[in-house]
This record gives structure tokens, C-alpha cells and sequence, in this order.
């Protein structure tokens, strides 16, 4: 009888290890509530639906989220980062562009766009006041471009997407650039001139080319790097990774948000070279 | 759908939480924020509003019961009723006492929730230039004035350790001035100082320890005028003057919910009231006051009272933004008051005596019982942000100036309230010198 019920013990305890699901820690320097953060979310639940124990981090800042992955820890683990922490020199979150090594995939690609509300010209002429998305997501360099193409604006730095909107309707600012204002002219609310990326996005033409600087341009990436995995690892990993980004709630959570963000849909190395190419390596 | 039904379940038992929590000296509306953390910390939005809304509502019901009925005033918003306590008891049965001041807090609240409605469905319609940057920053410099002039420390006092709190409140890396304040590139401090354990050491544990001091005051009150349960006396004026007080009072930062009573008592008075409407004014603008001080909460996204301040933290750390605020917030903010009020209404004319008692009696293992919850809430705040190490030190250095403070008679609201809107006074300062440089 003792036997009987050690051995089905083992059975039970090797048919455990055999089903249990493979740890994963998500690693987020962004704050709960945001689109990245929402995003994370819907990511979380369908890896977990798909065999994985996932322990979510969303950390709200840069030095948290450094603090965490270079604990160590054995744990793989995926953090996920964006360019705007890379391009400012010298800023607590510039850790340098991620080598072929560790990087794990791009979630998504977004524009912002540069509006105006009825009765006041695009940013390159109008003499107003422009409300923007707080550092690190939109560059100071970039901002520094345009006051120099157009020294009538008066840039105005607000803590989120809602106050500059805020700001919009209550007619403090006039002018906007955010990654949220192309939902805001499907509200009626601005008309978007331009987009800031480097290319067309929207039917929008580049604000960079506008000003006559071919080169200039910004636009945001969320990307990801792998720690603690081997190669096999990561391949397995960003296959069903790829999968949860291209899930039914994270891409009606971006359909909904109305802008012209994109999921990742490339391999792993063109992702490779599209995030090479936006951070100019 | 579970999930709601989950977070439906937590917002109802705020209701037994707030009666009992307000029979109790000590524990107001903010402590037992902190107090139910783990359980109210991933609440959805609007459950979070109306659990809050619910511990408010029921905290105000009872404290004025055990004002009444054991002499204790369980804050400063009570003590109109524990002045006029022995002339009501001489003239009117307890029953009557309670059911009476019980009905002036469901008048109060009910004609508060209305203006609340109106106020932030007209506002957010038709007035959304409140929400400019000259009405915040100067909103905030309101709140900045009202530390200076908080009662219970002298105007010196409150201006050093405002100023104080502001340092604190600034430290960190700042998204809009993009600099590192005082930090001393020691990356633990980028995320700023956290306020959360600031506010149990310095706020909740202190007001803990008057629960087993004051407990030991309770005069529990007998029935010496058998009266019939309904005297006769009119009070309609007395509450409307009271609901209109608290409304008005309750929206001025700091000092409004706490003198809302007081303000309304002498108005009675000038008035000539008798002593019931004396009180029945009183404890109507003391609900009323305490509903309405959500209107700033709802239309600008800002704290005015110590409870809002903690409300609106855990709100930010779960990414809640102004544009959140929805009908649908109102609508269920406005069911679960109302269940609140209908439940406080009830508790306090027929459960009065037992709970009291209960309270009298429990010994002193309560108060210690919430100490241990306090500190296990601190390890799980600190587990929740990843961000254990400045967790534990903040919370260790302000029990030591807690103690300070203590000795001191000091009262520390104006340190907590200038560190929670330090980083937000800069950041819309900034923005103000911007639009008119």
C-alpha cells in the first residue's frame, strides 16, 4: 500500500514538473496605467493562457526597472524599454542601444503628430503656444528644431497626453505634438498637419522634410531585451511572445486608441534592423 | 465579470468598515485606507472612488453616535455634539438624540451628492477652463496657505515644516524640469521619496494611539428623559442650513471638512437655535462637508483633505486620469452613497448601543491589532512599487520624527500635505512662468 501510494506520488510529482508552466518576468520602466502598461497586460494574460507563469513588473520609472533586471537572478526575464530613454545623453535611463545579443523583439512602432485647433495655422507658422508629451518620450533636440524653424511658438511641457487635451479644449494651448492627437481629430478637436517620423504615417506628411532636414525625425519604439535566456530560449520565447502582441485585446486595444501605431509584425531580424535604423546606428 | 463582482463585494463591506471605523477615535477615512491596502490597492477606478466615498459617508454617521452616546468626539468635526451633549440628554432620550442626528447626516449627505452631481457635470461640461493652469497653480497655492494657517500648530511651526515637506516632495528626477533634485545620483532616490509610509508613521500610528487613551473616557450615556421617540421639534431649516454650510465649507482646502461643523454651529447659534438644531446644523454640514470635498478630487484631480490625499495616490499609481471620470462614475458613486447613507441611517439608530459597547470593551488589542497592519502594509506597498529599500528607510526615519513630533505637540498635516503637492506646485509653477514669459 506505502508503495502504491509513493509511486503514485512520483507519477504525480514528475507529471508537475512536467506541466509546469515556464517562469517569465516582464519587466516594465513604464507606469501601470498607460498605453504600454495596458498593453503588458493583455500580454501577460495570454502568455499565461499559453503555458507560461509570467511575474509582471510595471515599474513606473527607468531607475526601478534598471534596479530590477540587474539584480541577479536566474530568472529569464524580459524588459521592455524605449527609444526616447536612449537618445538623451546622459539621462538615468541611457543604457545604450541593445546588441544583437540581447535584443528580444520591437512591440510597437508610433508616430506622433503635430496639430493645431480651428483658426490657427500648422506649427511652422503660427505664433501660439504648443503643448507637448513630457521628456523622455518626445526629445528636447527635436523641440529645439522646430523653435528654430519657428521661433513664434512657445513649447509648454505637460505630465501626460490627458493634460495637454485638458489644455486643448480649455484654450491654453493652440498647437499640439503628441502620439494621442490623431484620436483628437477624429474628436474633432485639432486638425494634424504633420506626422514626426521620418516617412508618411496617416497621410501625413513628415514635419522633419517640412522643415527642410530630410533626416530629422522622431517617432517612438517600444522594444524589448532578453536576459537570462540562451538562443533556443529566446526563439521558443519570442515566437509565443510575438503571438501574445499580435492577440485579438492588444490589437483592438490599439485599433481603439484611433493613431496610427503599429504592432511588430517582422521577423525578429528585420525588427533587428528597423530599431538600427530609427535609433541611426 | 468576477472580477467585479469581486470589487463590487470590497466596496460593500466599506460600509461596515466606515461604521465601525467612526465609532472609533483615531481612525478616520484615511486610516482605514491604509489600513485595507492590499485588498483596495488594484480596486478598478470608480470602485476605488466609491469605496472611498462609503468609508466617508459611514465614518460621519458614527462619529457623531459615539459623540452622543459616550462623550468622545472622534475628531474635531464632532465637537459641537459632545458641547451640547449634556443638554440634549437632559431634554431629549438618547433614541431620539440618535435618530435625529442620524437623519441630519442623511439630509446632509443626500443634498451634498447633488450639488457634487451638479457641480461636476456642469463643470466638466460647460466650465472646463477651471481646469487651466492658473486655477490649478492656483488651487494648490490655496492648499499651500492652508498649511500655513492649519490649527493646530502655530503659523511658524506650520510654515518650517511646510516648507520642509515641499523639499521632500521635490526630491527625485522631475519629468518637466528634467533634473535630478537632490538625489546625489543615488538611483533610489530618482522615483522621489514615497509618501505612503510618511503617512503611517506620521499620521496613522499617532492617531492610533488615542484610540486606547480616549477609550478609557467613554461615559456611556443612559436614557434619563423617557420622551416619546418623536418630540415634535421641527428641524428643516437647521439642516438645510447645515447641508448649504458643509457644501460651501467643505471645499475650502485643509480647514473646510474639519470646520465645516464648527462654521455651522455658530451659525445655529447666531441664529438663536435651540440645542437640537444646534446640533442637527452641525451634523448635517459636517456629512454634507465630507462629500463635497470630492468635487475638487473629480474635476481637477486634486486632494483637499488628508483621506483624498491618500485616495488619489493609490489612484496615480494605477495610471487613473482626470478624463476617467465619467458618468458612469457618478451614476455608481451615486448608488453605492446611496446604500451608505440608507446602511448608516440603520446602523446608527439601531446598532448604536451594542457596537459602542463592543468598542468600550474590546480591551486594548485593537489598536495594537491595526499597529501590526500598518506594518505589514508598509512590507506590502514596498513589494507592490519594487521599491523596498526606500520604503523601509522612509518609513523608519518618520517614525523618528513622528516621536519628535509627538513630544512636541506638533501636528504634522501641513509637513504631508506640502510634500504630497511639492513635485505638482513646481511643475505647474513652471508651466505658469511658460505661458506668461
Amino acid at each position: 500500500m506505502i508503495k502504491k501510494i509513493l509511486s503514485l506520488t512520483a507519477l504525480a510529482m514528475v507529471v508537475g514538473v512536467a506541466q509546469a508552466d515556464q517562469d517569465l518576468r516582464l519587466v516594465l520602466p513604464m507606469s501601470p496605467g498607460g498605453g504600454t502598461g495596458t498593453m503588458s497586460k493583455f500580454v501577460e494574460q495570454h502568455l499565461e493562457e499559453n503555458g507560461y507563469n509570467v511575474d509582471l513588473q510595471i515599474v513606473g520609472n527607468v531607475a526601478n526597472a534598471k534596479r530590477i533586471y540587474q539584480d541577479p537572478s536566474d530568472v529569464p526575464t524580459i524588459v521592455a524599454w524605449e527609444n526616447g530613454y536612449l537618445l538623451e545623453e546622459g539621462h538615468i535611463g541611457n543604457i545604450g542601444a541593445p546588441s544583437s545579443e540581447d535584443f528580444f523583439n520591437v512591440w510597437f512602432w508610433a508616430p506622433y503628430y503635430a496639430c493645431s485647433v480651428d483658426g490657427y495655422d500648422d506649427i511652422l507658422t503660427a505664433d501660439a503656444n504648443l503643448g507637448l508629451n513630457p521628456h523622455p518620450s518626445f526629445p528636447q533636440w527635436f523641440v529645439d528644431a522646430i523653435v528654430e524653424e519657428n521661433p513664434g511658438i512657445n513649447p509648454i511641457t505637460y505630465p501626460s497626453s490627458a493634460e495637454i487635451k485638458t489644455a486643448l479644449v480649455s484654450g491654453e494651448i493652440d498647437l499640439t505634438i503628441s502620439d494621442r492627437a490623431l484620436a483628437w481629430q477624429n474628436e474633432g478637436l485639432v486638425n494634424c498637419q504633420y506626422n514626426t517620423s521620418t516617412e508618411n504615417a496617416s497621410g501625413l506628411p513628415p514635419l522633419g522634410k517640412a522643415m527642410g532636414q530630410d533626416g530629422l525625425g522622431f517617432s517612438l519604439v517600444v522594444y524589448s531585451f532578453a536576459l537570462n535566456m540562451d538562443s533556443e530560449t529566446i526563439a521558443s520565447v519570442r515566437e509565443d511572445f510575438q503571438s501574445a502582441l499580435r492577440s485579438e485585446q492588444v490589437v483592438k486595444f490599439f485599433n481603439g486608441r484611433g493613431a496610427d501605431q503599429t504592432v511588430m509584425q517582422k521577423t525578429g531580424s528585420e525588427q533587428l534592423d528597423f530599431l538600427n535604423s530609427t535609433l541611426g546606428n | 465579470m468576477i472580477v467585479e463582482y469581486h470589487s463590487l463585494f470590497i466596496v460593500l463591506c466599506a460600509i461596515p468598515i466606515g461604521i465601525l471605523a467612526g465609532m472609533m477615535p483615531g481612525v478616520p477615512t484615511s486610516v482605514v485606507l491604509l489600513l485595507t491596502f492590499p485588498v483596495i490597492y488594484n480596486l478598478p477606478f470608480d470602485f476605488l472612488i466609491a469605496f472611498y466615498a462609503a468609508v466617508a459617508i459611514c465614518t460621519q454617521f458614527s462619529n457623531s453616535v459615539v459623540a452622543i452616546y459616550a462623550g468622545i468626539p472622534g475628531d474635531l468635526t464632532a465637537l459641537p455634539v459632545v458641547r451640547e451633549r449634556d443638554n440634549l440628554l437632559r431634554l431629549f432620550s438618547l433614541k431620539e438624540n440618535l435618530y435625529r442626528t442620524a437623519v441630519a447626516s442623511v439630509f446632509g449627505t443626500l443634498v451634498a451628492f447633488l450639488i457634487l452631481l451638479f457641480f461636476v457635470r456642469y463643470l466638466s461640461q460647460y466650465s472646463i477652463f477651471l481646469l487651466r493652469t492658473e486655477v490649478l497653480f492656483s488651487a494648490m497655492l490655496i492648499i499651500f496657505v492652508g498649511c500655513i494657517f492649519w490649527p493646530n500648530n502655530s503659523p511658524l511651526t506650520n510654515f518650517i515644516i511646510a516648507i520642509i515637506g515641499g523639499i521632500i516632495g521635490i526630491v527625485g528626477f522631475n519629468n518637466i524640469l528634467l533634473i535630478d533634485f537632490l538625489t546625489f545620483n543615488n538611483s533610489y532616490l530618482y522615483g522621489g521619496i514615497p509618501i505612503f509610509p510618511a503617512f503611517i508613521a506620521l499620521y496613522a500610528m499617532p492617531n492610533l494611539l488615542k484610540l486606547n487613551k480616549q477609550k478609557k473616557s467613554y461615559t456611556l450615556a443612559t436614557d434619563s428623559v423617557e420622551l416619546s421617540f418623536i418630540s415634535g421639534q421641527k428641524n428643516g431649516k437647521a439642516v438645510l442650513l447645515g447641508s448649504l454650510t458643509g457644501s460651501i465649507a467643505g471645499l475650502v482646502p485643509l480647514l473646510g471638512t474639519y470646520s465645516s461643523s464648527s462654521v455651522a454651529y455658530w451659525f445655529a447659534k447666531k441664529l438663536k437655535f435651540n440645542s437640537i438644531n444646534r446640533v442637527i446644523c452641525s451634523e448635517s454640514s459636517n456629512s454634507a462637508a465630507f462629500i463635497i470635498v470630492l468635487a475638487p478630487l473629480l474635476v481637477f484631480g486634486i486632494a483637499i483633505v488628508p483621506s483624498e490625499l491618500i485616495l488619489l495616490n493609490l489612484l496615480s499609481v494605477n495610471g487613473w486620469v482626470i478624463e476617467d471620470v465619467t458618468p458612469k462614475t457618478l451614476y455608481f458613486l451615486a448608488g453605492v452613497s446611496f446604500v451608505s447613507v440608507v446602511f448608516g441611517y440603520y446602523s446608527c439608530t439601531k446598532l448604536a448601543r451594542p457596537l459602542v459597547n463592543f468598542i468600550a470593551n474590546s480591551g486594548s488589542w485593537m489598536p495594537w491589532i491595526f499597529f501590526l497592519t500598518l506594518l505589514v502594509n508598509v512590507y506590502i506597498m514596498a513589494g507592490y512599487t519594487n521599491e523596498e529599500g526606500i520604503y523601509f528607510i522612509t518609513f523608519i526615519l518618520c517614525s523618528l520624527v513622528s516621536l519628535f513630533f509627538n513630544k512636541n505637540n506638533i501636528d504634522p498635516v501641513p509637513l504631508i500635505f506640502s510634500w504630497a503637492i511639492g513635485e505638482q506646485l513646481i511643475a505647474t509653477s513652471v508651466r505658469m512662468l511658460n505661458l506668461y514669459s
